[in-house]
């Protein structure tokens, strides 16, 4: 039994203190993966709390067949979703939907290239800053992917169910999303050597 | 320690191939307002409270469940226990080392190996061998009594 099951369990019989370590573990996470997918900190405050309220709504009909996490994201992609839809802010251009096989087996190669030893130059401190400072960048479809597979930890299959797009796509966008990080990165510590 | 358990756990590799990230790269993500969570642990509280009296009924019932299971086993065991008892209470255990069993057994192998028949049939020259193979078998009869003796006092019969 993993974690959060133990602490949805005791919380359902009364602990706060099973809810409070429930909330902790996904507070900052999927706070980040809102507030990056609407751009807006009161609107993402607003979508936070609503996800929040949802969960607890439907906590009790929480099946235990999947993983919190996946239910919790999925939650949290809705909200954005109906938020992007009422309020008209969709950014994406959708250029990367039509992504062709040949992009999504580059990704896999992307895969196997090792980081370059001068990236290790950066903390961690400065990596996550800068990496979190280049997600914010990115196109809205490749954001999501990216945050939901690095933050949030899901595998490319569980993204393309919960977002209803082909694997293709997810892995193309993540190779996108990836290629795009890299970049910035290497520009990054180019930078932090010239300095 | 490991290096391929330090290269699995660096978040410039996991971020460079893409890979999800560690915990604690949350510790680098903003966290929402301190209105916001109030609300949220608010919320849950009221939640937490309302599904308390279910709770409560639910661990009442599992309270008297236990106790009256407790004595259903208790009592299935101890009618298992006696019902065995008078089964098996005067299993032979002793009594096929009774004396006349026994004592037939005796009667039966030294009958067997009765030294006056045999020697009664025998030139005076045959005797010193006959008499040796008296004494072997007579070896052989005591070994026999010996474990007949085991036998019957550990009830190898009964199995």
């Amino acid at each position: 039994m993993d974690q959060d099951t133990v602490d949805i369990k005791e919380y359902l019989e009364g602990s706060m203190s099973a809810f409070h370590r429930l909330y902790t573990r996904y507070e900052r996470q999927l706070f980040f993966y809102i507030s990056s997918m609407v751009r807006n900190n009161e609107t993402a405050e607003d979508l936070f709390q609503d996800v929040w309220m949802q969960v607890l709504k439907k906590l009790s009909s929480f099946s235990f067949k999947g993983k919190f996490s996946n239910w919790l994201y999925t939650i949290a992609h809705h909200k954005v979703i109906d938020y992007t839809r009422s309020s008209g802010t969709r950014q994406s251009a959708h250029l990367e939907d039509t992504i062709s096989s040949e992009d999504t087996a580059t990704f896999h190669d992307v895969l196997a290239d090792p980081a370059p030893d001068v990236l290790h130059t950066l903390s961690t401190r400065e990596l996550y800053e800068r990496v979190l400072q280049v997600v914010e960048t990115l196109p809205a479809e490749q954001r999501e992917v990216f945050l939901l597979r690095s933050d949030a930890g899901m595998k490319f299959k569980e993204i393309a169910a919960m977002m209803n797009i082909s694997i293709n796509t997810v892995l193309g966008r993540m190779h996108y999303a990836v290629s795009r990080i890299r970049q910035e990165l290497k520009h990054e510590y180019h930078e932090h050597e010239t300095i | 320690m490991n290096i391929m358990n330090m290269k699995r756990s660096d978040p410039h590799e996991k971020i460079w191939k893409g890979e999800p990230w560690d915990e604690d790269a949350a510790a680098y993500m903003p966290r929402p307002s301190e209105p916001t969570r109030t609300a949220i642990f608010e919320a849950a509280r009221l939640q937490a409270a309302a599904v308390t009296p279910k709770t409560f009924i639910s661990r009442m019932i599992r309270w008297r469940l236990v106790p009256a299971l407790g004595t259903v086993c208790i009592l299935l065991l101890a009618a298992i226990s006696i019902w065995y008892y008078r089964e098996y209470r005067h299993t032979p255990v002793i009594a096929v080392a009774d004396e006349p069993a026994l004592e037939e057994m005796v009667e039966y192998v030294t009958s067997t190996y009765e030294p006056d028949e045999i020697l009664a049939e025998t030139t005076d020259s045959e005797s010193g061998s006959i008499q040796d193979q008296f004494l072997a078998e007579l070896a052989v009869a005591h070994e026999t009594l010996a474990s007949l003796e085991i036998d019957i006092e550990y009830d190898y019969f009964s199995l």
